[in-house]
């Protein structure tokens, strides 16, 4: 892919705190277009990530390119098409949503006055009034953070856990937003989150964090056929099993788990086969069943350490 | 720069801390000139009390006192710095000005400049307002001549010069430590911390402590603001310029080396 398609790449991105590494050596590549989810655990580096792509923390080490930029300066000039809501939304707490936008337009020289009713208009805080930021609840909060980002009609939108705090109806309406920003507005946009099952919902491409380094990125497709169906075998040896079944089906794909239990990526048909051979062989199998794998369950597995066999 | 100005002062007028500290600054105005009373902040010499003494209250010698006395107006000045420099970190939302690409040498530069106009504004209210209530209350009672104005300016410009030296101090503490706090402790404890070390070391070394002094404007405030000048105005003029450019400098370059986290 040419470097030029990408609103984000990382090279060897290091940042070090006295002698602990928060991101460590990240290459993170960001398609023109994409909804990108970074997904890790708390305390794996998403936040120090997102800050260093913002130009909130200096790298120790590495190369943070938006936009395709060389160096600094022009890094600062394409963060102007970057709109951002990093940690928790901040804004001035005596000034309500539309005085808080309206200082914001002024700070970005924009000059259309129209553009912070409308802005407000599409995050759905229309009705705020003249109620002050410091009385918002959190998800207005969240809403005012993100209407902040937009209002400069950005190229690429960074939102640092947008979810926190939204109610489920706010959550299918910040769903919708996003879908709508990325295709109709063909903003790009990088989420972080701790809800899996809801980022599933929106991104096209993910990125797992861990301990401070991004242990893989895979595209939606990739990660559908990653996470096809698979037999999950509940048994009492698992290396044993594991023995078995490669000598009786040589082209099988499998994955231990843990003591107890593994999976069966193919032979997907020949459950009572599989069953019948493992207690052939003396093992003993307390359930044998067909499941597929989602978000959760495959980020678990991925930073978890299991070995696919 | 110009953006950034724009919306500090539309912030600035949405909230209270700007009219309140304007209140301030008349109904002190008001109680000086009512009740005819006056006086100094910081050290008081013989010569200060008996011009004091022989003041004759009309709108001439009210405007020519409150030029001498302006140097209390640091203390107006330190709501304005919290508001317009320290909110920005109390809230975090320098991060999204920050994180727009707008560099942080020009944000420093862009809110450093704002605090010094609005301490020029409240300088003139102060002065203006003041010699305004004086002369309707007792009469004008003088002519402006080019004496009359060399005795407003000069003093004026160099008290002023010499807050800003406080402000760009109190801007450059503030910039890196990220806590309005450490900035108000810093701006009315730092000139006080300065003209202690300088008194210990005169009382051991009178020549260290004497050239020391001369490279110190902030003690001199109320010697100059009543003509009392030990060294040339240049001398008070090169000095000041010199605190604000390094400590400025200094604050700038640190503040583009911290993380905003």
């Amino acid at each position: 892919m040419n470097n030029q398609d990408y609103v984000i790449e990382t090279i060897q991105l290091t940042k070090t705190y006295k002698t602990q590494n928060a991101i460590d050596h990240v290459s993170m590549h960001i398609k023109k277009g994409d909804i990108y989810g970074l997904i890790g655990k708390n305390g794996a580096g998403k936040t120090t990530l997102i800050k260093m792509i913002t130009g909130l923390i200096e790298p120790t080490n590495g190369e943070v390119k938006v936009f395709g930029s060389s160096n600094k300066k022009e890094h600062l000039n394409q963060l102007r098409r970057v709109g951002s809501v990093v940690e928790t939304p901040a804004a001035f707490p005596n000034l309500s949503a539309i005085d808080n936008l309206r200082y914001y337009c002024k700070s970005f020289g924009i000059s259309d006055t129209s553009v912070a009713e409308r802005t407000l208009k599409k995050v759905g805080l229309s009705d705020a009034g003249k109620k002050k930021f410091k009385n918002f609840s959190l998800g207005m909060k969240q809403r005012l953070g993100i209407a902040i980002a937009l209002l400069s009609q950005p190229d690429f939108l960074i939102l640092d856990e947008p979810i926190n705090g939204l109610d489920p109806i706010g959550i299918i309406d910040f769903r919708e937003l996003l879908v709508t920003l990325n295709k109709e507005e063909n903003i790009t946009i990088l989420i972080s989150s701790h809800i899996l099952s809801e980022l599933y919902h929106v991104a096209t491409c993910f990125g797992f964090i861990n301990d401070g380094k991004v242990i893989q990125e895979v595209s939606k497709t990739e990660f559908d056929e990653l996470c096809n169906e698979f037999i999950a075998v509940t048994l009492n040896d698992v290396e044993s099993a594991a023995v078995v079944l490669q000598n009786r089906y040589p082209d099988i794909s499998l994955k231990v788990i843990d003591q107890k239990t593994l999976r069966i990526f193919n032979h997907l048909s020949e459950a009572e086969d599989i069953n019948y051979d493992l207690n052939h062989n003396q093992i003993k199998v307390s359930s044998i069943v067909k499941q597929g794998a989602d978000l959760e369950i495959y980020f678990k597995e991925l930073v978890g350490g299991e070995h696919h066999v | 720069m110009f953006n950034l100005l724009k919306a500090e002062t539309y912030r600035l007028l949405k909230g209270k801390t700007f009219y309140i500290t304007l209140a301030c600054i008349i109904g002190y105005l008001l109680l000086i000139v009512l009740t005819k009373s006056v006086g100094v902040v910081g050290i008081n010499t013989a010569a200060i009390s008996e011009m004091l003494d022989t003041m004759v209250w009309s709108g001439f010698e009210v405007s020519k006192y409150l030029i001498r006395s302006m140097n209390l107006l640091q203390y107006f000045f330190l709501p304005i710095i919290v508001v317009v420099m320290g909110t920005d970190f109390t809230y975090a939302t320098c991060k999204n000005t920050i994180g727009k690409g707008i560099s942080r040498t020009y944000y420093y530069l862009t809110k450093l400049l704002i605090v010094f106009i609005i301490c020029i504004f409240y300088s003139f209210v102060y002065i203006g307002v003041g010699t305004l209530i004086a002369t309707i209350l007792y009469g004008f009672h003088g002519t402006i001549t080019a004496q009359y104005l060399k005795e407003l300016v000069q003093p004026y410009v160099l008290q002023m010069l010499i807050m800003f030296v406080l402000v760009s101090i109190a801007a450059a503490i503030l910039f890196i430590s990220k806590k309005p706090t450490a900035c108000s402790i810093g701006y009315l404890i730092v000139p006080l911390i300065i003209q202690i070390v300088i008194a210990i070391i005169s009382a051991n070394n009178m020549e260290l402590g004497s050239t020391l002094l001369k490279y110190e404007v902030l003690s001199a405030m109320n010697y100059i603001a009543y003509g009392i000048m030990e060294y040339s105005l240049s001398h008070y003029l090169f000095i000041s310029l010199a605190y604000i450019a390094i400590t400025s400098f200094l604050g700038m370059y640190l503040f583009n080396k911290i993380d905003l986290t």
